[in-house]
Order: structure tokens, then C-alpha cells, then sequence
């Protein structure tokens, strides 16, 4: 799943308006200004990008850049798993 | 006529009146799933909402008690609230945690409210409940919602409810520091949706549609409670639907023939946005007469984009219905005349901001501003202009806006303080700065220091908090107001902060981790920060921040409207 940190950076910026270069794997979510209403436009747009589902519950307990693309680095491989 | 419900003189008798006409077909319809929706008839509302009674009065609820409770927009949500209000008890609908990293800004914020609200228990669903349960500590019981509800509870005889009856505490402000919770009594919000449905000619054959979060007073009093008043379908979606994907909306207007729906400014201009000429294809809004549009600064150019969007697709040519309320008077003061084309008065935007004066300009003027009227107030309340003396104002002179209205809160909860500081003589002081013109009001304004996200309101003192505990902020020396964002419909957050720091790079630094900080404090996502040396925040002689005098410098410096 090389890149993925490279399409999280691209989709977090074309939502929250920051150029995508400039965000860092340790950097928070909230920091580059996604909120609750960004948070939903971001989850969709990863969801169909990757072709994964992501559940609510996960959400909450994501941080920074680095946890959102460890998520769906784990949902991809458990989408793929199942038949 | 619909039945007898909108005699009720409180909330639970007005279900157990809709319960009893049990008119076919009519009830609450949960259309998250469109193929798969939740219909629960009013005489089932009330049967689970025995059920839950039953339920939480063996988890200790008794009569007086207030109650949190945190859950996504369900049948068992209608039941447990519309339970705890035939109990007696007080509940207080509260955002439950959500989006990413949703937990850590939520634990403090939850609690302190919590406490606040003195709560006996709180009420969770599944997806709220580990951050709820962490949050609160044990001196809190923490009930699942879905062990109270859906089922048929034993008769029983609830407590006589008076119409001065506490029926809800609604937590408002959004600040951590000091939680604000409006008391509202049964009698203003029955008042207040007899009003509501008056004012917009409300028959039988209306269905309310609404994807309101439930905890926002938009969404309760008049997406849950007001079809129940007025015994008619309530078409309900919630509100991670709406976001994720709004034409699932206007795809249950289209079903269910939906008639009124209400939302703030901003998600008119998110519908336009993201709603895509293939998904308007299958749609039919020719009977949603009435979109209402209330709790944040109205936009005519978003407003007019929305009527534009969708007119090919039936929308009523007047269908866009500005209104005006804050949660003090339950929810509604003042609606547009319903069916009527939009009143937008375009004024000299230095003459209303400088003088207060309302000058119309012709179209072609730069510096106009355009002001949407928000209609005449509701049968049985008023609306006063005046100035800071609390001198009146005649017409066309902007001042302090006051209302008087049988939909009026009690009191602000355990604050006399704050209480009396607004409600002199039975005239409410809304905060907010308007005229009057032919008996309707224009916002254009406030006084009240609060930022207007989204049609939530957020105390600037939080951020501000938030801001100034980044190491190379000046301690006190932090200031936050909202600014309009004409692209999202809504405002943003602009933290201006003193600093002695130096060189582009340490201050880039600086900037982010102040972002960083307010962010994960509060949940809100930060447009603009602004570094300034000493004296860059403007303070009273007595040292509190001038934050509306800098909102005012900052907005003109932009250029933009208000």
C-alpha cells in the first residue's frame, strides 16, 4: 500500500484548503483545521478512493495523519480479505 | 384540523393526544436507510416511551431529575426523550462525540457539563457510551439506550404535569469553561410550536422533514416535538446522512412528499455544492412549500443559489423562508411570510455600521450590503428595538434587538446572574443587533460575543483559553471572533495573538501549533490566526478584550460584508 500517506495528505488538503506537502504524518487532524462537518467530507472521500467502509466508531479515536492512514491501510487489507 | 394534539398544554399530553387520534399513517419516519425506513406511530411513540419510563426509573430516574443523553437521531432516542419527560424528569439532549479524534475534545467539554446539569443519569447509545462512561466518572449512572427501548411498557400513572413545569434544560454556547443550559418549560414549548405552526399555515396534510442533529434546539422542538404537537408526519434523518450526502435529503422529501423543513444558512450552500445534476434527476421537490432558514446570519445570494439549484426539479418558487430565534425563546420569534418572494433591503453598508442608520443604495453602489428580512414576529410575541439606554427606536434604525413571547426560557440554569442580565421585565435581550421595517425584522449583527458555526454557538473564551496555553503566546493576550465565510455559508474561526516571536519560520511554528491546540481544546477547525506584537489586541481601561471592535476592524479590512 505504498502512497497511501500521499493520498491521505491529498484528500486531508483538498478538504481543509492546506497545500498537501506541507502536512506531516504526525500532524493532528484538528491542527489542519478539520472539523466535524470536513471530517464526514474527508471519510467519504477516502471511502472512495480506497473502496473501503469506514465505521463511526473508528473515527473517534483517530488523530493524526499517520493513525488515519494506519485505518485505512487495516481496512483495505480486511476488505480484501473478505470475499 | 389535526386532532386535538395542539390543545395539549405540554408535551406529554400532546402525544398521548396524538397517540389517541392515531390518524393512519402518521407518525415518525426514520429515513437514514430509504429502502429500510423506521415508521413508529404516535400511539407506538408513546408505547415505547412508557417502556422507557419503566426502564429508566429502575435505573434510579425519579421525578425532578435531570438527565444527559448523548445518541444519534433514532426511534429509541424519540422514546427515551419523550420517556424521561412522562417520568417527570428533565432532559437535556447533549452532542454525542463524533468525528476524527471526536473523543479527546470531548471528555472535558462533556463532563463539566454534566456536572453543570447536576445530571442523576445520563442516557447512551452504543456508539457513545465508552467516551461517555470515561468522561463522567462513577458518580453518574450511564444508561444504554437500547435496553430501554423499543417495547410496550405497563400502564402507569405519571405525575400531573403543569404547564410551568420544567420540561427541558437545552445546553447552548458550546463553552467548556462555563456550560450554559436555557430552562424551558413545558407551557413556552408548546407555546412556542403553536406559534411556529400557526405562522406557517400548518394543515394536515403538512409533513415536517428535518435532518437536524437532535440536541440543537432547531432540531428538537421542531423536527421531534412539532410534528407530535401537530399530528403530523415528522420525516427524520440524522444529521451524519445530511453531511455525507445531502441529496439523501431531498430524496425523502421526494418519497415522503415532505412540506416544511428547516436548517441553517450553511446548508442551503452545502446542498448547492455537493448535490450532483445526476442525483437531481430523480428528484421532485414540488411539495416542500415552505425551507425554512433560521439559527446563523442568512445570505440572500445562498438563498437565491438554492431556489435557483432546485426550481428545475419542482422546488416552489418561494419556498426559501428566512426566519429568527435563539434557543431563550424556545426556538422561533419571527418567520418571512410563507410563499412570499424573499425581502432583501440593500443598504449603505458604512451608514448601518458606523451610525446605525439604514440608507438604501441602488444596485450598482459599491459598499452595499444586503440585508434578508426575517419576517414578522409569531402570533403572541413582540419585538422591540432599542438602544443601549433600552430607549426605543423607531423604524430603520439599528439598535438592540428585544422580544417578548410566551415562548420564553425560565431561567438560564443556577446563573441569576447571567439570568437577570438578559430578562428585564419580561423582555428578553437577544444579543443580537437589528431594525425593524414594516414590522419585520433584519438582523445585521451582535453585541453577544459568540462565534456562529454552522448555526451553533461558541463561547470565544474557549479558544481564546486555548490559544494563550501555547508556549510564545502572550498569556491574556488572545482574542477570537467568528468572520463569514461567504463559500461555506457559515462563519470561521479568527484567533488574533500577541507574541514576541521572531523570524518567519519560528512564527509559522507558532501559528500551527496554535491551530493544533484550539483544535484538539475544541473541536473547531481554525481559518485564520494572526500574530501581532504588543498592543495588537485591543483592550477595554479595564482590561477585558474589545473582541467585537476587532471583528468589526478585521471584517472591514476584508472588505467583506458585515
Amino acid at each position: 500500500m505504498g502512497g497511501v500517506h500521499e493520498t491521505v495528505s491529498k484528500l486531508l488538503g483538498e478538504v481543509c484548503g492546506v497545500e498537501p506537502s506541507t502536512i506531516a504524518a504526525d500532524g493532528t487532524l484538528l491542527g489542519y483545521g478539520l472539523d466535524s462537518v470536513r471530517a464526514v467530507e474527508l471519510v467519504c472521500a477516502l471511502e472512495e478512493s480506497f473502496g473501503i467502509a469506514i465505521p463511526d466508531a473508528e473515527v473517534a479515536q483517530v488523530r493524526t495523519v499517520a493513525d488515519v492512514a494506519g485505518l485505512v491501510e487495516r481496512l483495505a487489507a480486511g476488505a480484501n480479505e473478505s470475499p | 384540523m389535526t386532532g386535538d394534539a395542539r390543545g395539549a398544554r405540554d408535551l406529554v399530553s400532546a402525544l398521548e393526544a396524538a397517540a389517541r387520534a392515531d390518524r393512519p399513517g402518521v407518525g415518525l419516519i426514520f429515513a437514514d436507510d430509504a429502502e429500510a425506513a423506521r415508521r413508529v406511530s404516535y400511539a407506538e411513540l408513546l408505547d415505547h416511551a412508557r417502556g422507557a419510563a419503566a426502564g429508566l426509573a429502575a435505573s434510579g430516574v425519579a421525578p425532578g431529575d435531570r438527565v444527559a443523553v448523548l445518541a444519534d437521531t433514532s426511534p429509541e432516542l424519540a422514546a427515551a426523550f419523550f420517556g424521561l419527560l412522562s417520568l417527570g424528569a428533565t432532559p437535556s439532549l447533549l452532542a454525542p462525540p463524533r468525528g476524527f479524534g471526536g473523543e479527546a475534545a470531548f471528555g472535558e467539554r462533556i463532563g463539566r457539563t454534566v456536572r453543570y446539569l447536576g445530571a442523576r443519569a445520563v442516557v447512551v447509545d452504543e456508539a457513545a457510551r465508552s467516551a461517555v462512561a470515561a468522561a463522567v466518572g462513577d458518580s453518574v449512572a450511564v444508561v444504554g439506550l437500547a435496553a430501554l427501548a423499543p417495547r410496550a411498557g405497563p400502564p402507569q400513572s405519571p405525575p400531573a404535569i403543569a404547564p410551568e413545569d420544567v420540561a427541558y434544560v437545552q445546553a447552548t454556547s458550546g463553552s467548556t469553561a462555563a456550560p450554559k443550559g436555557v430552562v424551558l418549560s413545558h407551557g413556552a414549548i408548546v407555546r412556542n410550536i403553536r406559534q411556529i405552526g400557526d405562522a406557517l399555515g400548518l394543515g394536515e396534510d403538512d409533513v415536517w422533514a428535518g435532518w437536524l442533529p437532535l440536541h440543537h434546539d432547531m432540531g428538537l422542538f421542531s423536527c421531534l416535538c412539532l410534528p407530535v404537537v401537530w399530528n403530523i408526519p415528522g420525516i427524520l434523518l440524522s444529521p451524519g446522512r445530511f453531511l455525507r450526502r445531502p441529496a439523501s435529503f431531498l430524496e425523502a422529501i421526494t418519497r415522503h412528499r415532505g412540506t416544511v423543513s428547516p436548517a441553517p444558512n450553511f446548508a442551503y450552500a452545502y446542498a448547492v455544492g455537493r448535490v450532483t445534476d445526476e442525483q437531481l434527476s430523480g428528484l421532485d421537490l414540488s411539495s416542500w412549500r415552505l425551507a425554512l432558514c433560521g439559527a446563523e446570519p442568512i445570505d440572500a445570494a445562498v438563498l437565491r443559489a438554492f431556489g435557483e439549484r432546485f426550481a428545475s426539479v419542482g422546488l416552489p418558487p418561494h419556498a426559501v423562508t428566512p426566519c429568527y430565534g435563539l434557543a431563550e425563546a424556545t426556538l422561533a420569534v419571527s418567520f418571512h411570510d410563507p410563499g412570499t418572494p424573499l425581502l432583501v433591503d440593500r443598504v449603505d453598508r458604512d451608514a448601518l455600521a458606523g451610525e446605525g442608520r439604514v440608507v438604501d443604495v441602488s444596485d450598482a453602489r459599491p459598499g452595499a450590503v444586503d440585508v434578508v428580512s426575517c419576517g414578522a414576529p409569531v402570533d403572541g410575541a413582540e419585538v422591540a428595538i432599542v438602544d443601549d439606554d433600552g430607549a426605543p427606536l423607531p423604524e430603520d434604525r439599528v439598535g438592540r434587538v428585544r422580544v417578548r413571547s410566551p415562548s420564553l426560557m425560565t431561567s438560564y440554569l443556577d446563573l441569576p446572574e447571567e439570568t437577570a442580565e438578559v430578562m428585564r421585565e419580561g423582555w428578553l435581550d437577544t444579543g443580537d443587533l437589528g431594525y425593524l421595517r414594516d414590522g419585520r425584522l433584519r438582523i445585521t449583527g451582535r453585541r453577544k460575543d459568540v462565534i456562529v458555526i454552522r448555526g451553533y454557538n461558541h463561547a470565544p473564551s474557549d479558544i481564546e483559553w486555548a490559544a494563550e496555553s501555547v508556549p510564545g503566546v502572550r498569556r491574556g493576550n488572545a482574542v477570537a471572533f467568528g468572520i463569514p465565510d461567504a463559500a461555506s455559508g457559515t462563519e470561521t474561526v479568527c484567533v488574533v495573538c500577541e507574541t514576541d516571536v521572531e523570524g518567519p519560520v519560528d512564527r509559522a511554528t507558532l501559528e500551527s501549533a496554535i491551530r493544533e491546540r484550539v483544535g484538539e481544546r475544541t473541536g473547531l477547525a481554525v481559518s485564520v490566526v494572526e500574530l501581532v506584537g504588543r498592543g495588537g489586541v485591543w483592550k477595554t481601561t479595564s482590561g477585558k478584550l474589545r473582541r467585537g471592535a476587532m471583528r468589526a476592524a478585521w471584517i472591514a479590512r476584508q472588505g467583506a460584508p458585515r
